[in-house]
Formats: C-alpha cells, structure tokens, sequence
C-alpha cells in the first residue's frame, strides 16, 4: 500500500491567487471579462466544555476570460481561513487553471488544477483536452495527478492530499443528436504497478416528449454502467427514469447496483468496501407535486441490500416527506416542513426539520430553523439531538448580502454549542481593460 | 501573520476595486458602449434604426437621444442576444457571458431553476448537460456549496446530521462513497480530532 500523503499549500498556491488578483487589476494592459464571488463568514462558537473557536473563513473565485485571447481564460477558486484562538491560517486552492475554449466548446482545453467528472468527481492536477469536430462523436482526452479534498485532524484546514497516483482516461460522446445522450470512456488509476482502478464506462440516455390527456409530459432515461477491467466485473450499473408531467408533478426513479473492490491506498477505499462486502444494491424514488401555485408536496423513498463479510445480506429503509410553500408574493414568506425515518439493522432514527424564510422588507431576509432528530436503538435508551437556528440578513444590492446569525445545537453525543457570527456574499463581474466607465466607450 | 495579512490585503483591494467600479454601471443598458459596437454594428450592415425606434429625436439632438437610450430606448434582451447569445444569430466575436451585461444573475434564471425541487434534483440535469450550466456557471459555483464543511447554512446534511449519520451510513454507504472517501470517517472515529471531541 502506498502510504498517503498530505502536503500543505505551499506558498505557490498563494502566489497563483496574488497572480490572479494582479492580473485582475492589470487588466487594462490585457483585457478580460473579470467575475467571481468573495465569501466570508466568521463564528464564534463556545463549547460546553468552555472551550471556544473563532473562524473567519473567506472564499474567492475568480472568472477571467477573453486575456489575450477571445478563447483564453483563467479561473480560480479558493479559500483563506485564520482560526483566531489557535492563531493559525490556512490557505486551499480548490481550483486554478487556464483554459483555451473556442466557439461553443469546440475545441476546449483546460490546464493546470480542474474538476473532472467521471466516474466519480474528481480534482486533478493535469490537463484535459475536449474536442467536438464536425460530426456526431465528440472525444475527450485526461490525465494528471487526483487529489482528495480531505479533512485535517482539528476540522479546520481542508487539505487537497494525493494518493501519489495518477489518473488518464478518455471519452467518446455523442454530439448534436437532439434529445439523446451516450458515452463510453476508459480510465486508468494507479500508481507504478498497483492499479487502483481501471475502468470501462458507458452510458445512453434519451428524452422523450408528448401530449398525454391534454397535458405536457416529459420523460427522461437514463442508463450506464461502469466495468471493471482489472477484475472483470461490473463494478457500478445505474437506470434512472425522469418524468415531468403538466408542469406539477414530477417524478424521479433509480436502480443502482454497486460491486465495488478496488485497490486504493489506505484511506482512500470506498465507504461502501468498508461497510459491507462492496455490494450495494439500491431502488429509490421522488415524488415532487405542486398542489397549486403555492404549496407543493413531496415524498421520497429509498431501499437498499446490503452484502456483509459474512455473505449475509441487511437491509435499510429511508422515507423523507414533507411540504413547501411559496408565499413570496403574498407575505414574503416560504417555508418548508419535512419529516424522515431511517431504518438500518444497528439503529432507527426519526427527525424533524422546518426552515422559514421572511422578507418584510426587500433588503431585509428573517431567517429561522429548528431539527430534531431521535435515534432508537436496542441497546440503549432513545437519545434526541436538536438545533435552533435564527438569521437576519440585509441585502442592499442584488449581488450583496450580510447576515448575522445564531445557533443553538444539543448533541448527547457530539459537542453541544452555541455559536453566532456573521457572513457576507457579494457576487462581481466588470469588463476590466474594456474601457467601460459610466458614460465612457459611447 | 504576515502571509495572511498581505492575503486579506489583496482580497479587501480586488474587492473595492471591483464594488466600486461594479455599483456604476453594471446594468445591460448601462454596459452598452456604442464605441465598441459601432465597427462590428456597420460591418454587419446593422443602422441605429435597427436597435432604436424614436428616430425623430435621435435625428435632431443625438447627445439628448444618447442620455435617454439609456432609460427609454434601450431596444431590449432581443436585440442584444440577437448578436450574443442566439444560436443561429451568434457573431463569433461577440462576448457571450451573462455577467457581461447582466447585474443580476439572480433575476435571469432559467425556469428550471425557478422550480421548488430544483435543489433537489439539480444534480441530475448536471449530469445530463453539463454545458448548458457552464453556461451561466463555472466550476467553483459547485465547490462552493459541495466542498464546504461546517458551514451556517445547511449546504449538504441537516445540521443534527453528526449525531444520526452512523444510521444512514449503515442503510446506503455507496452515497457516502460519492463524496467521502474513507479517511474522512477514520479521523473522526480513531479519535483523531483534537479540538472538538
């Protein structure tokens, strides 16, 4: 087993974003449609142990397209958190890379760290390459080094680590056949000689449109699988059915079977392998319908087979209900009301949760939630957790909100606390180096 | 400190320097620059007429029709996507980001994003046609709410889901799996947190 690996952001990550925020400025030399958002929340949060935490996380991203270039752009995204008691900082670059994207994607090639989908989300330092020539079948071509967004021992840092692997593959699609989807992709992930996993994938989908007693029904399906070549076996095959019917009501089913055995390093294995044998066989469905313009219903069920070590199977059950309602225009309120139990072979859980929203003023946004939730199991007596939340925000532009909050959460088995603070979101665009002041460029 | 001193810094900087610019004139009527348009307008065989209506003000007193085009004869998203977005209508050159003119993003949504479910089921439509969301959205816009942990907002799990998250990860691991790898259940479970157990 390769060992994991974790390594700081170092001072590079810092200087791509410094780069970026200068290059932002200096756009007048250069000429870029500059947009991006600025997050930033801090808490303050006292334990019931006495201990207490201050954290200001701030996130940024940035868009810059057309440098140089129509087709060239760059993006970052990431964060900067100073937790104040510890007196400690930690900087993420979630994502940084330049991208050369033609007309409609045409030819698209993006370098540097990327998200990439496909069998799974991943993050990658690497490159990949999209072309869709004229034609019905578009390719895509990847590889690089994946990483993992993990978590650091004392929660506060997020840690891009790698399992010292790399990972290439490619994909062929279908393009611009109306309504109809396919694909089929190999990946590679290993490291030297161990390999991880080595994937086929393939997947179809179509949507289907009609009249049916005088009302709009939609209907989308999907079908993929993913096989696994190393063990010569179906590692994951998925069938989903969306149906969209008179604009009220909407219907989701899945069908999901996973047989997962891989051979990633130590900390890296699927959940799934861990707790079971790797098989998973899962069915659930969602039912979405507006009962009228303002309030909408909706229901969801999951069932799942689970294979043990042992060659037993266990079975779980997941119901979620609830109901919305959207009287924005009435009162300035929504608010939503769900209900849900969990069923497994270890333990049952029933919980509780409402959210209501209040605009008494369109700058101003009242806020307040309560959870609870019980556990049930044989052995020991039921235990309820709870959560009351209240927020007040102001919003005096469309693209600038600032909000202070407060929480109170019960735990009988986690921490318990009560934390407030306050976050700001404030979305920008500006066509720097365009020349476009008020009033100027006419 | 120092590090993240000059990192606020160059933050709280692009920041201003953004909002300030941004508040004066981020508006699709007030982004407009005739300047701009006017070459590629002519080559394209398009008049003033084409995109403003009142031709007798225009014809006696451009300055005036030029401060109230703003407001008044502001010809509309048609015109402007005729060029920009449309397309069959598309000129190649023309930008076609929706932050370009647009201030408010919020306010153009599309009417899938206008359903009730649509937090919910945004993730299928993503995987369908990813390029019809990079349309308006880049990748951050994703990690923003999917790679944030212990937030206010109850981005992924309801906030009581610590205390009940053994439950559902005995019913159906292969979710879990789709976000978490297994390293994020041993650094809880080995006693590895240091401040918060």
């Amino acid at each position: 087993m390769t060992p994991l690996v974790h390594r700081r952001p170092g001072p590079w990550a810092i200087t791509v974003v410094a780069v970026l925020v200068m290059l932002a400025q200096a756009c007048p030399l250069f000429g870029a449609e500059v947009s991006g958002k600025f997050s930033s929340l801090f808490q303050s949060r006292e334990n019931k142990d006495g201990d207490r935490e201050s954290v200001l996380d701030n996130y940024l991203s940035l868009d810059a397209e057309r440098i140089l270039h129509p087709a060239v752009s760059m993006h970052a995204y990431g964060k900067f958190g100073h937790d104040f008691d510890a007196n400690f900082s930690d900087t993420s670059l979630y994502y940084g890379y330049l991208e050369y994207r033609t007309h409609e994607g045409r030819a698209d090639i993006q370098l540097g760290r990327f998200p990439l989908s496909t069998h799974r989300f991943l993050t990658v330092d690497g490159m990949n390459v999209s072309l869709k020539p004229d034609g019905p079948v578009g390719v895509a071509v990847f590889g690089g080094a994946s990483r993992n967004l993990d978590l650091d021992p004392d929660r506060f840092k997020r840690l891009f680590s790698t399992n010292e692997g790399t990972i290439y593959g490619g994909r062929l699609f279908l393009q611009g056949i109306e309504r109809t989807r396919a694909y089929a992709g190999y990946s590679w992930e290993g490291s030297g000689d161990t390999v991880y996993q080595e994937l086929f994938s393939g997947g179809v989908g179509r949507d289907f449109q009609s009249i049916l007693l005088g009302k709009e029904l939609k209907i989308s399906v999907d079908g993929s699988a993913d096989y696994n070549l190393d063990r010569a076996d179906l590692d994951k095959m998925s069938a989903r059915l969306f149906t969209y019917y008179d604009k009220k009501l909407r219907v989701l089913l899945e069908a999901d079977l996973y047989d997962v055995k891989n051979e990633f390093p130590e900390g890296r294995e699927l959940v799934l392998s861990i707790l079971s044998d790797g098989r998973e066989e899962r069915t659930f469905y969602t039912v979405f319908y507006d009962l009228n313009p303002i309030v909408a219903i909706y229901q969801s069920s999951v069932f799942t087979r689970l294979k043990m070590p042992d060659g037993g199977w266990q079975t779980g059950t997941i119901l979620k209900g609830g109901v919305s309602g959207n009287f924005i225009e009435q009162m300035g309120l929504d608010l939503d009301l769900g209900i849900y139990r969990f069923e497994s072979f270890i333990a049952d859980a029933t919980g509780i949760s409402t959210k209501i929203r209040w605009r008494p003023h369109n700058k101003w946004i009242l806020e307040g939630g309560l959870e609870a939730v019980s556990i049930n199991t044989p052995s020991r007596q039921d235990q309820t957790a709870t959560t009351i939340t209240g927020e007040v925000g102001y919003r005096p532009k469309p693209t600038l909100k600032a909000a202070l909050f407060v929480e109170q959460s019960d735990n009988p088995e986690f921490r318990s606390d009560f934390r407030t603070g306050m976050r700001l979101d404030y979305d920008f665009s500006f066509p720097a180096g365009r020349n476009l002041t008020a009033g100027e460029g006419r | 400190m120092k590090r993240t001193a000059v990192i606020l810094a160059l933050i709280l900087v692009f920041g201003l320097f953004a909002g300030c610019q941004w508040y004066e004139y981020r508006t699709p009527s007030g982004t407009f620059a005739h300047k701009i348009h006017a070459k590629p307008l002519d080559q394209k065989g398009f008049a003033c007429l084409d995109c403003h209506r009142f031709s007798k003000i225009e014809d006696r007193d451009f300055k005036k029709a030029l401060a109230a085009s703003e407001r008044t004869l502001f010809p509309g998203k048609a015109i402007c996507h005729y060029c920009h977005v449309e397309t069959a209508t598309r000129i190649g050159g023309a930008p076609g980001s929706c932050a370009m003119c647009h201030l408010d993003m919020y306010a153009i949504r599309p009417e899938t994003h206008l359903r009730k479910e649509w937090k919910k089921f945004h993730g299928l439509e993503a995987k369908s046609d990813r390029d019809s969301c990079n349309t308006c959205h880049r990748e951050w816009f994703c990690a923003d709410c999917h790679t944030r942990r212990d937030s206010i907002q109850t981005l992924m799990h309801p906030r009581t889901y610590r205390f009940s998250h053994s439950v559902e990860a005995q019913i159906d691991p292969a979710s879990c799996g789709a976000c978490h790898p297994l390293r994020f259940c041993i650094d809880c479970h080995s006693g590895k947190q240091r401040r918060y157990n």
